[in-house]
């Protein structure tokens, strides 16, 4: 089919379509009306409102959970960075002065000279 | 803009700005009509205000698409949600005339059906362009996109809209028998 017969075909149908429905397309002023009636319930209702501040204080809640949580945190963390630093004080004292057991606190035997009589 | 005028300008566009949101919403008349009242909506609240830089048609048919985009999201994420199940709605098309005969709504049926099968993008722009009689170039704004891409949705469309017809006057015969 060329492009035309195709736009000519797509046209008839279109227009019998248009036909077809232009009998149950409800009426302009029942469509405005209940939109107008929808419009007071619209401005009668605050949810829209009421929804943002509810979102707004969550948000906040969250916000301040988080600084809380963050605070209690860093500090349990200095803490334990402390007391880390006092053991690591404590074994570098202990290396410091260690010494290595003396040959001197072992008995030795020399098993090539003759046992005395 | 008074309510006056404005409800004079969307009177004037009634029947055609219908059947935009109609096709916005893949055929479904229900969601159809409540999209549209919503739009009316947020026209006379001031929501959505016309500021003069388009024709009132080009930005009205732009407020149905976002409305219907928006309604079809949230259809989605309220049936991902849902844990009953939906019954699977069918298309509901225009009542026929009964002094139609029975072929000729069996043929507008078949192409309505058709129609809805395509992708979204090829639907609105030959909606907009075989219904509602704009130019491509005023179709792409409608659509906010490109006018190649327009041009590209356009001629796709139409080859596939064929196809598409063709395959549902196959089922039918296919049903019949």
């Amino acid at each position: 089919m060329s492009n035309d017969k195709e736009s000519l075909w797509m046209r008839t149908r279109m227009d019998r379509m248009r036909e077809h429905r232009n009998q149950s397309i409800p009426a302009f002023i029942e469509v405005w009306r209940a939109a107008k009636h929808r419009r007071k319930g619209w401005d009668q209702d605050h949810s829209p409102r009421v929804r943002g501040l509810a979102f707004a204080s969550l948000a906040m809640t969250f916000v301040l959970a988080v600084a809380v949580i963050g605070y209690w945190g860093s500090g349990r963390r200095q803490q334990n960075d402390k007391r880390q630093l006092e053991f690591t004080a404590v074994d570098g004292v202990l290396v410091t002065y260690w010494q290595a057991p003396s040959d001197a606190l072992f008995e030795t035997v020399s098993w090539t000279e003759p046992a005395e009589r | 803009m008074d309510e006056g005028d404005l409800q004079a300008k969307l009177e004037a566009v009634h029947k055609e700005s219908f059947a935009w949101t109609l096709t916005c919403c893949g055929g479904q008349w229900s969601d159809a009509e409540d999209v549209l009242q919503t739009v009316y909506c947020l026209i006379l609240t001031d929501r959505a205000r016309f500021n003069g830089k388009s024709e009132f048609k080009t930005w009205l048919f732009s407020v149905i698409r976002n409305q219907a985009a928006k309604e079809k999201r949230r259809q989605m994420i309220r049936r991902l949600f849902l844990i009953r199940h939906e019954r699977e709605r069918e298309p509901q098309t225009g009542i026929p005339q009964p002094d139609a005969s029975l072929e000729s709504v069996e043929l507008q049926v078949a192409f309505e059906m058709a129609l809805n099968q395509l992708p979204r993008r090829q639907r609105e722009v030959l909606h907009l362009v075989f219904y509602e009689g704009l130019t491509i170039q005023a179709a792409s704004k409608v659509m906010s996109v490109s006018l190649g891409a327009a041009r590209r949705h356009y001629e796709r469309g139409k080859s596939r809209m064929r196809q598409e017809f063709q395959l549902q006057m196959e089922n039918d015969e296919h049903e019949q028998r």
